[in-house]
């Protein structure tokens, strides 16, 4: 999919220039998907996010036909790649930035797009959403933002371009999952890392898919051979910095 | 469900094993079987009764025939009431159903199909491949025509019979089953 986003506003065109920058130029085949976004809004969050939102529904509608997790990504320089897998508040997000904080690039934080014959990740590097009770992990952030008060801070989420949060570049290599993870934050809670079977892991890949039905030559298997090539574990934690060293020490393996 | 019936997976059902477990697949919801339930869904193939499976896993069970029997049959009728498991007489066939040897790609709105034990391929038609789709899931020839027609309602007289005529045809290449068989590997 090709877009186009049009914005009247220099800052606002400035800023969106950052929150999409993950995303590369690319030239159209045919007329590019057009968004415009209104400068002139008492409040600028819920138009940038609802652009946002556009996006991504769309991104996901063109990606049709391909494994499409609610998932998290991240790779090494190698392009092995550590899928972050879980429903909203498992604390994906959360993970995957402080992974891409810790040195590791930046596929996604929401929806990871696998080919499945090929088995190779796109990465869609749109902007990380970060739930209100996650700010606090990342105070890099926070100074970014608090230079521009009222763009997004509001009490649900914070929208954020991966580049703020460092990681390294897209390895050139193609990008293949090396293992899946399947968080769950408790707070309180010790870390505990249990391997899943292969049948338990795609099971919980494919309740955490949309359009499986739509997945060229099936969905079955595909989350076969997604299985049977990337080990699954399932991560309790109530310290991201542990579980991300978890993560990394599995993606390493 | 009867002792006597030969259940076996519904048209618009996929399956696959993975280690031990089987995932079943309706084209809504994902489900996942482990041990017994894996090994049950195995032999739900149209040809064996509920009575067998029942007495093949009795044998090995520790637990006395009766309460197996009972667990089979609970477990079947739980699957049937899910949408998952049809029965059927012996020998009677519900329609078509795509067997396990047969791949699919798409190309837009056109499915090209390929026989994964010899290569042959067929090409369908946008007609055809809404055929082939809406037979894959709802398995009855009468359903397929009827929800053609009505999505076609000015389309020719002929409409119906194309159908049958497509179904035999792909049936006769072994792209389609008739429910209940096994997959025609023999």
């Amino acid at each position: 999919m090709v877009f186009v986003v049009n914005c009247l506003d220099p800052e606002l065109s400035a800023y969106l220039s950052e929150l999409l920058g993950g995303l590369p130029p690319a030239s159209a085949n045919g007329p590019p998907v057009e968004y415009d976004v209104d400068a002139e809004a008492d409040h600028l969050g819920p138009p940038v996010e609802a652009l946002i939102a556009n996006i991504n529904l769309d991104a996901i509608e063109a990606a049709d036909g391909n494994l499409l997790f609610h998932a998290g990504a991240v790779a090494d320089p190698a392009g092995g790649v550590a899928v972050i897998c879980g429903p909203s508040g498992s604390g994906k997000s959360t993970l995957t930035a402080r992974l891409v904080e810790s040195g590791l690039a930046y596929l996604t934080d929401e929806t990871t797009c696998i080919d499945p014959t090929t088995m190779s990740v796109t990465p869609f590097r749109k902007p990380l959403s970060l739930k209100a009770g996650s700010r606090p992990l990342f105070a890099q952030l926070r100074s970014r933002f608090d230079a521009t008060p009222g763009w997004f801070l509001d009490d649900d989420a914070w929208l954020a371009p991966y580049t703020a949060l460092g990681g390294s570049q897209l390895p050139t290599v193609p990008l293949v999952t090396n293992v899946l993870v399947f968080p769950e934050y408790a707070a309180g809670q010790p870390l505990r890392v249990e391997r899943l079977s292969e049948g338990e892991a795609a099971f919980t890949l494919g309740g955490n898919s949309s359009r499986l039905r739509a997945v060229r030559g099936g969905p079955l298997p595909a989350l076969a051979r997604l299985v049977a090539q990337a080990p699954g574990f399932r991560i309790r934690y109530d310290d991201v910095d542990a579980a991300a060293d978890q993560v990394r020490e599995l993606l390493a393996a | 469900m009867n002792v006597d019936d030969r259940p076996y997976p519904a048209p618009a059902v996929d399956s696959i094993d993975i280690g031990t477990e089987t995932l079943v697949y309706d084209g809504e919801i994902l489900h996942r079987l482990t041990d017994t339930g894996a090994d049950i869904w195995r032999q739900v193939d149209g040809r064996i009764s509920v009575a067998q499976i029942a007495a093949e896993l009795a044998e090995g069970a520790s637990d006395p025939p009766e309460d197996v029997h009972r667990d089979v049959v609970a477990f079947l009728d739980l699957l049937a009431e899910q949408g998952l498991l049809v029965t059927s007489d012996a020998g009677a066939a519900a329609g078509y159903r795509r067997p396990k040897h047969v791949g699919y790609v798409m190309d837009g709105e056109l499915a090209l199909l390929v026989d994964l034990r010899n290569g042959r391929r067929q090409a369908l038609s946008a007609t055809g491949t809404s055929v082939w789709e809406l037979t894959c899931h709802y398995g009855e020839p009468a359903r397929v025509q009827r929800l053609l027609r009505d999505r076609y309602p000015h389309g020719p007289v002929t409409l119906e019979g194309d159908v049958s005529v497509l179904l035999e045809q792909l049936c006769a290449n072994g792209l389609l089953v008739p429910v209940g068989s096994d997959d025609g590997n023999n």
